[in-house]
């Protein structure tokens, strides 16, 4: 073999070295044609083509699998590790998180506390507009009108 | 070669920017876990083969000179991890095993993990031939198989290939058709119609 591009091919039997340049598309119009013709008439052959090309097709079809969805994060735990705490060190503020039940404590703690300030008594503030008096003469009714002759 | 997002990439990944290496992980963590678990056959273990890629990437950037896309830099990584993993495997196999038996056929071995493969007998009969196949891929030799899976799973081209394993585009093909010969074999061997 003085090219180094192509596969040695002595190992392999004439059948097996068709199939695989079938399946590559290195087959030439002219050699596509003949191994057309020879699957047409030799019922072994096209049985052994078959049989080639339903194996490849499950090699191609194996499904794709992704990585699981902590992947990164646990990439970044080794090289923290490995480098102790050189790269990738933990922040206090994006990776501690407070359990939610503290949180709600406190935003209740939170709430009761402005809640009793707004409700204690201020002795000390007067109002500002006073309050009216339904006996001001401005509010009273007016006197019925004199009925007429 | 690279774009120019890849290039910006690169950068901060030599001035070892946690950004930038999350960005890589997140582009690329796919493609290595199914290439690791192609290979490796075992989840847990491929899960940890990308891990180990990717901490490798972190360390040996400096190395990349950007003569190779960072992709093909990247997957050699993962190929030469993946061989020294399944070697070591085998070892332990060989020593846990007292190694016995040598495989009959060149192109097959016995894989380290293929105790974890189910058997196909009990399975559904049409899905018995993938399950054979699935089976017969981790039978194949490292070499065959890494070309294997490259090619005909991530249909990558002759010439990535080459670039990934550092072997001429002739040796890739040569090894391709003989994997692909010894897989039909094997199919052979245990599908009886």
């Amino acid at each position: 073999m003085t090219h180094t591009n192509q596969p040695d091919e002595d190992f392999l039997d004439e059948q097996d070295a068709l199939f695989n340049a079938w399946l590559d598309g290195e087959l030439n119009p002219t050699e596509l044609a003949a191994f057309e013709k020879r699957l047409a008439q030799d019922p072994d052959f096209k049985s052994a083509h078959e049989q080639f090309k339903s194996i490849m097709q499950i090699v191609r079809k194996i499904p794709f699998e992704f990585a699981p969805d902590d992947f990164v994060d646990k990439v970044q735990g080794h090289i923290r590790q490995r480098s102790r705490g050189r790269f990738f060190t933990d922040n206090f503020l994006t990776q501690q998180r407070m359990p939610y039940e503290v949180v709600a404590l406190v935003m209740m703690l939170v709430m009761a506390a402005v809640y009793i300030l707004m409700e204690a008594p201020d002795t000390n503030v007067t109002p500002v507009v006073s309050i009216p008096s339904l006996n001001t003469p401005e509010l009273q009714a007016p006197p019925p009108p004199a009925p007429q002759e | 070669m690279n774009t120019r997002r890849e290039r910006k990439m690169i950068r901060g990944l030599k001035a070892r920017d946690e950004d930038a290496f999350t960005e890589c992980v997140l582009t690329y963590q796919h493609k290595v876990f199914n290439i690791c678990l192609r290979i490796m056959g075992d989840r847990e273990e491929a899960e940890d083969l990308a891990q180990e890629v990717f901490v490798a990437v972190f360390k040996y950037i400096d190395s990349f000179r950007g003569e190779s896309k960072f992709s093909t830099w990247l997957y050699r990584i993962t190929i030469n991890r993946a061989q020294n993993r399944l070697q070591y495997l085998a070892r332990r196999s060989h020593h846990l095993h007292g190694g016995i038996d040598e495989p009959e056929h060149a192109a097959l071995s016995e894989s380290p993990l293929s105790a974890a493969i189910p058997r196909p007998d009990g399975q559904a009969i049409g899905n018995e031939l993938e399950t054979i196949v699935q089976e017969g891929l981790l039978q194949l030799s490292e070499d065959f198989r890494l070309i294997l899976v490259l090619r005909d799973i991530e249909n990558l081209s002759y010439k990535e290939i080459s670039e990934i394993v550092e072997l001429n585009e002739g040796t890739v093909k040569s090894r391709l058709f003989r994997a692909r010969v010894a897989l039909k074999e094997y199919v052979d061997s245990r599908y009886i119609t």
